[in-house]
This record gives structure tokens, C-alpha cells and sequence, in this order.
């Protein structure tokens, strides 16, 4: 019983962020800043297709930093997340949507009431329920007892991101990144077949 | 504005710095009167949730990751039930997310973020800011006058402006840096940035509970390019999946879209 419980509330939890391929953002067509060599899996060999700069593609699905792509000659494949140009939408052919693009996961209620910008500027302030958040505030004990329960482990090592240099293609400053264990899909674990980093 | 017009700001800029000790004595304590004002406008709105199972998962998630935010804050997290998807940083450290923010939520790496991208704007003084520049237009305005009571009784209305119109696109970009750099130091995931803006950018502008979100802030698209470009892929990812974690979010969400869920991740 409480096994079935658990897979339940798995079920709903939907994807956990490692284990499981998202779908991705994607009605429209992005498209790609560079030509790409496509991957056969995320971090994995080269399957011999490539994609030109500019051309449109669908993102069928991301698995971390990672999206599996498609073009409008069926070109098909996995490449970084940073190989797209998610800044504008891309015109051209592209993939049929075979309904597995994310578009329509989530489907809008039609008693939806969303709080408007007129709401929020003509609202009578309710003081009262923010002297009841004060009770919300907690503790820095069970804060540390969170976050063992789950067995969530500090990063160690410089994480900051800056902003990156203005137009398109601008190159960021790189963090100097380190995790007490290694990540699972880590850019620098290059593997066999598979082109340089600088190269995409 | 006009030469004149700045001219007054100037002067009250210069004579707000010569009271010193006054305005410095305050800075906390004003962010968080502030900061009440704006979330007591917020609330006028919306309703707050304050059933136990919803307000102490959030809380305790919400000060893990602002545990390295290094801040000294009173923070408190509390959600609105609202079906828009949306998140306010209000100074001070009180802040509130929409019941339907949390409906498109996949999971709590996703929430932290969520939270950091709201403590970001919080430490950063994104909001106070803006309170703080208008106040001295007004003040300029009213060739001087010293603030008062009154000035308290206006910021419920200046804030309700403030959240309606958004931020510059700067201060968004900049919270979400500083939000995945959080998360990442807490040991969450950094990639789960990329799946909340993913699904922002699903629901689009034309739907109504994003109607806001998309008119206050960068598009989730453009979102997702800087942070990409700013690096966040060489981000250390967790290796192991908490069995835990997908549990206990699971059960919050339960509780707080209060079966009514809309997305079905």
C-alpha cells in the first residue's frame, strides 16, 4: 500500500530532474547559432547527421543542458542547449510536430482567473495577512533538517554566472565550477568521436 | 523630465544623504515597512494560503536556499491563491508565489529556483529601488517635504504599480544569474532554471494566467538565452535523485494547487 503510494505521488511529481528527459519549450522554431554535428544521446558519440547555422529546428525534448533536435530534412539528434538561439525564433522548414513537442502539456482551465494588473494596483492592502506570514518564518534547525532528510549535499566551488556581453554569440566569463561528486552531464566529459567543446 | 525637475531631484537626492544616521538607522527597517506594504497589496488581491502542509514546506525550502544567499533577512514565503503564474520579491524578505506558478512546477529543484530568482530581487533591492527613486520624485515634487506617516500609506499604491509594471530587464536577468548560482551552491540542480522558463514559455502570452508575467518580464525564451550564454551549462549538476525531495514536493503540491492541477508534467 504504501509502495503504490509512493509511485503515485512519483507519478505526480512527474520528472525528476536527472533520470528523466523533459519535454522542451517548443512550438516555435529556434534556430541554430552555428553548424552542429548532432549526438546518438546526450554526452554521447556522434551519429554521423549535422545541422547548418541559421536553420530551423524543433526541440523535441531536453535532458539537462542538453536537447534532442530536428530539422526540416528530418536530421535528427542530440546537441548542447547552448547550440540554440533561443533568443529568436527562427523562420523556415522544420519537423512536422508529431505531438510530441511540449506545446501541449499544459492545457489552460477555462476557470482560470489570473491576477491582472489592475487587481494589483487597485486592491484594498491587506495588512492583516501579512502580520499571519510573520508566523511563517522558520528556523535555521529544521532548515538544516530538510535539507539531510533529503540527503542534499552543498556544492563546493565558484558558481557565479556574469552577465554575458551584448548581442548575439557574446562570450561569458566561464565559472570556475567544482561538485564534491562529479556531475552526470558535465560538458567536459567528452567521449569518444565527439567534437570539442569550442566547436559547437 | 525637465532641467528644473532635475534639479529638485538632485537637491533631494543631496539632502537625503545629509540626514545620514536617519536614513541609514532605517534602511532595514524601512525595507521591511516597505515590504509589508507591498505584500499587504499583493494580498489585498489574492488571498493567502495558510494551511500548514503548504506554508512550512515552502518556508523550509525557501531559507535552505537563502542560507547561501548570505543575507541577513526575516525571510518568509508564503502562496497566493491565484491561478496566474507569478512570483513577488517584496523588500524586507517576504515573498509570495501564486498557487498556479507552482501548478506548472515539476519539481522542488525547480521551486528553489523559483525561490532564489525571488531572494535574488530581495537582496539585491530590485523593488526597493524603484520605491526608493520614486519616493524622491515625489519628495522633489513636494519641494521637499519631509516624509511622514503619510508616505507609509502610500506605498501599498506605489508598490501595486511597481509589480504591475515590472522591473527593467536587467534586474530579471540578474536574478536569474544569481538564482541558479544559489541553487547550485545549495546542491540543486542548475538545469531546472532552464525547465521553468521552458514552461513559462509554453503557456505563452495569450494565456491569461501568464498574461502578467509575460508583460512584466523578459520573454522566457530570451530568459533562457542569457543564461545560457552567461555559462550555466559548465554547472555542476547532483549526481544522485532524492527519493525524498520528489516525495515531500509532491505533497506540497498536492496541498497547494489543492487538486486542481492543470499541468501534467
Amino acid at each position: 500500500m504504501a509502495g503504490t503510494r509512493i509511485m503515485v505521488l512519483l507519478a505526480l511529481a512527474g520528472a525528476a530532474p536527472l533520470a528523466v528527459v523533459l519535454p522542451a519549450a517548443g512550438a516555435h522554431a529556434q534556430a541554430m547559432k552555428a553548424d552542429t554535428e548532432l549526438l546518438a544521446e546526450p554526452g554521447g558519440s556522434l551519429n554521423k547527421q549535422s545541422i547548418k547555422a541559421g536553420a530551423a529546428v524543433q526541440i523535441l525534448r531536453r535532458n539537462g543542458f542538453w536537447v534532442e533536435i530536428q530539422d526540416g530534412s528530418n536530421a535528427r539528434g542530440w546537441a548542447k542547449a547552448a547550440a540554440i538561439d533561443y533568443a529568436n525564433t527562427a523562420k523556415g522548414p522544420v519537423a512536422i510536430d508529431t505531438g510530441r513537442l511540449g506545446s501541449g502539456n499544459i492545457v489552460a482551465t477555462s476557470a482560470a482567473r489570473g491576477l491582472s494588473a489592475k487587481e494589483l494596483q487597485q486592491g484594498t492592502p491587506n495588512f492583516k495577512a501579512v502580520d499571519k506570514l510573520d508566523a511563517f518564518f522558520v528556523q535555521a534547525l529544521p532548515v538544516k533538517a530538510f535539507r539531510e532528510q533529503a540527503g542534499i549535499t552543498p556544492a563546493i566551488g565558484n558558481f557565479a554566472l556574469s552577465a554575458p556581453s551584448p548581442g548575439p554569440g557574446g562570450s561569458a566569463p566561464q565559472p570556475a565550477a567544482s561538485r564534491s561528486q562529479p556531475a552526470q552531464s558535465q560538458p567536459s566529459s567528452k567521449p569518444k568521436g565527439k567534437k570539442d567543446d569550442d566547436d559547437w | 523630465m525637465t532641467t528644473t525637475g532635475k534639479t529638485r531631484l538632485m537637491q533631494a537626492a543631496f539632502l537625503l544623504l545629509l540626514l545620514g544616521p536617519d536614513a541609514a538607522h532605517s534602511q532595514t527597517a524601512d525595507q521591511e515597512q516597505v515590504g509589508r506594504a507591498a505584500a499587504a497589496q499583493i494580498l489585498g488581491a489574492a488571498s493567502l494560503d495558510e494551511r500548514a502542509e503548504v506554508v512550512r514546506y515552502v518556508n523550509l525550502l525557501g531559507r535552505s536556499i537563502a542560507e547561501y544567499a548570505n543575507a541577513d533577512y526575516k525571510w518568509r514565503f508564503g502562496i497566493v491563491a491565484t491561478d496566474s503564474v507569478n512570483g513577488f520579491a517584496t523588500p524586507g524578505g517576504i515573498i509570495l508565489l501564486t498557487r498556479g506558478l507552482i501548478d506548472v512546477l515539476a519539481n522542488e529543484d525547480e521551486l528553489a529556483f523559483v525561490l532564489a530568482h525571488e531572494v535574488a530581487h530581495v537582496i539585491r533591492r530590485h523593488h526597493y529601488s524603484v520605491v526608493q527613486r520614486q519616493r524622491l520624485v515625489e519628495r522633489a515634487a513636494q519641494t521637499l517635504q519631509a516624509a511622514s506617516d503619510s508616505d507609509v500609506a502610500n506605498l501599498s499604491q506605489t508598490s501595486g504599480v511597481m509589480y504591475a509594471r515590472g522591473l527593467d530587464k536587467g534586474a530579471e536577468f540578474e536574478a536569474d544569474r544569481l538564482g541558479v548560482e544559489w541553487v547550485t551552491r545549495a546542491g540543486y540542480d542548475p538545469a531546472a532554471a532552464l525547465g521553468v522558463l521552458e514552461k513559462i514559455q509554453r503557456l505563452g502570452a495569450a494565456d491569461p494566467r501568464a498574461a502578467l508575467m509575460f508583460s512584466t518580464h523578459p520573454s522566457p525564451n530570451e530568459r533562457l538565452d542569457q543564461l545560457l550564454r552567461a555559462g550555466i551549462d559548465r554547472l555542476p549538476q547532483p549526481r544522485t535523485l532524492s527519493n525524498v525531495k520528489v516525495t515531500r514536493f509532491a505533497e506540497f503540491k498536492r496541498h497547494a494547487v489543492g487538486g486542481r492541477s492543470a499541468a501534467q508534467q
